[in-house]
């Protein structure tokens, strides 16, 4: 293979490695064997990130009033997506009393009240005599829309997101129990239990009003990106 | 309901089974889950399995859809446990099988193949196990660039930074320490 040749495909794969860490689908026809089974190698090291993958409750509902959705009509042409779906109306509305209560617990729910104003969200502040601001080496202009860094400053750690021209700083710990969250694609995942938060640190848990991440002060100075944490 | 294997070191019903026809030997599991209930319950390990393999969550829950509409209306009434799984697990193999190949350009039955010899059910470690033996497998310098890269989230940039290199150095070594890994782990 040349130089050039492996220079083009290098570049190829890291746009699809960029799209894997980003938690977006790779998509990409790749012709050569070579080039396939890295992705699919490199496919199996992000999904080795998160020890404990699991469906987010929102999906589970989703997927339980899809299964749950009865289209009982017979011989009228219905797609081969829309017969499973039927059928498996069909098998669910035989479930017996429990199965049928659990599955109405997998159900949507109505929409949660008004989630908390920017206002009223809490703010890690440091004791004057303790705070001070960290460089955390990264480059503001280097971040990447949605990317969650993960920062130590002292006591404090926290997640940086850069959002276009804006930049937030939040805990990085669960507020409902004190376990680290894990960056997942769109989300920030509690290993502890099934809860994940937005990239805005608001909680995407139905039926637990917890409350959204602390912020953290965060700068840029000197074009790189520093938090206000504990000396 | 589920039949418990046959065991001769059984002599009495443990506490809460229902002795069947042939005491001593085969029990009935009192409130056995409905096969549907059980895979529902059970696209949990299907969604880790696959979300590990694809590495992104719209693609793992899209193929865990596929799985329980393709596998949930066909159960049997009386399947056990055991084969409400196995049946799961087939689909889901199957599924990512045709994910692969719509994705990558290459015949579903090739990686079809490649799967069910590899990952047939229960022999496989865990992700982050699997993961850790491919790394092992590798040379100093690839497995730490790995790491930096795909455990840690580090970008291109900040992998060429901590191991003193330019990120276009990077950007090969990477493509190169995949292909290794990809020679040593179960990817055909």
């Amino acid at each position: 293979m040349s130089d050039s040749e492996e220079e083009r495909l290098a570049g190829r794969l890291e746009g699809l490695v960029r799209q894997l860490l980003a938690g977006r689908s790779p998509n990409l026809k790749l012709s050569d064997a070579s080039e396939r089974r890295a992705l699919m190698v490199a496919a199996r090291l992000v999904g080795a990130r998160e020890a404990f993958p699991r469906p987010t409750p929102e999906f589970k509902r989703r997927l339980a009033a899809e299964l749950g959705r009865s289209v009982p009509v017979a011989g009228s042409g219905l797609s081969r997506r829309a017969a499973l779906v039927a059928g498996a109306g069909v098998a669910l509305g035989a479930l017996g009393g429990a199965s049928a209560q659990r599955l109405a617990d997998l159900l949507p729910k109505p929409a949660p009240g008004p989630t908390k104003t920017a206002a009223e969200r809490a703010i890690l502040e440091p004791q004057p005599e303790t705070a001070r601001w960290y460089d955390t080496g990264i480059r503001f202009a280097e971040m990447s829309d949605n990317q969650p860094h993960r920062v130590t400053a002292g006591a404090i750690s926290a997640f940086v997101i850069r959002q276009g021209e804006q930049l937030t700083a939040m805990s990085s710990y669960c507020t409902h129990m004190p376990c680290e969250l894990v960056p997942t694609g769109s989300q920030l995942r509690c290993p502890c239990h099934n809860l994940s938060f937005s990239l805005q640190g608001q909680s995407l848990a139905d039926g637990y009003d917890l409350p959204s991440l602390p912020l953290v002060r965060v700068r840029v100075k000197n074009g790189r990106v520093e938090v206000m944490g504990t000396a | 309901m589920p039949d418990l294997p046959q065991s001769k070191s059984l002599s009495a019903a443990p506490a809460g089974m229902k002795p069947a026809e042939q005491p001593g030997q085969i029990y009935e599991l009192p409130g056995a889950p409905d096969p549907t209930e059980q895979a529902l319950e059970d696209l949990d390990l299907i969604y880790a399995y696959l979300y590990a393999r694809v590495g992104n969550r719209p693609d793992a829950e899209d193929l865990t859809q596929q799985v329980a509409l393709k596998a949930i209306p066909r159960l049997r009434p009386d399947a056990a446990p055991a084969a409400v799984r196995a049946y799961l697990f087939a689909a889901a193999r199957s599924v990512l099988a045709s994910h692969w190949a719509r994705r990558l350009g290459v015949p579903e039955e090739q990686l079809l193949d490649d799967l069910s010899q590899a990952e047939a059910e229960g022999e496989e470690p865990e992700p982050i196990e699997r993961v850790r033996r491919i790394l092992d497998a590798l040379p100093a310098n690839y497995r730490r660039l790995l790491e930096l890269r795909f455990l840690r989230g580090y970008s291109l940039k900040e992998v060429a930074r901590e191991t003193s290199t330019t990120p276009g150095a990077a950007k090969i070594m990477q493509w190169r320490a995949l292909r290794a890994a990809a020679e040593v782990s179960d990817v055909r």
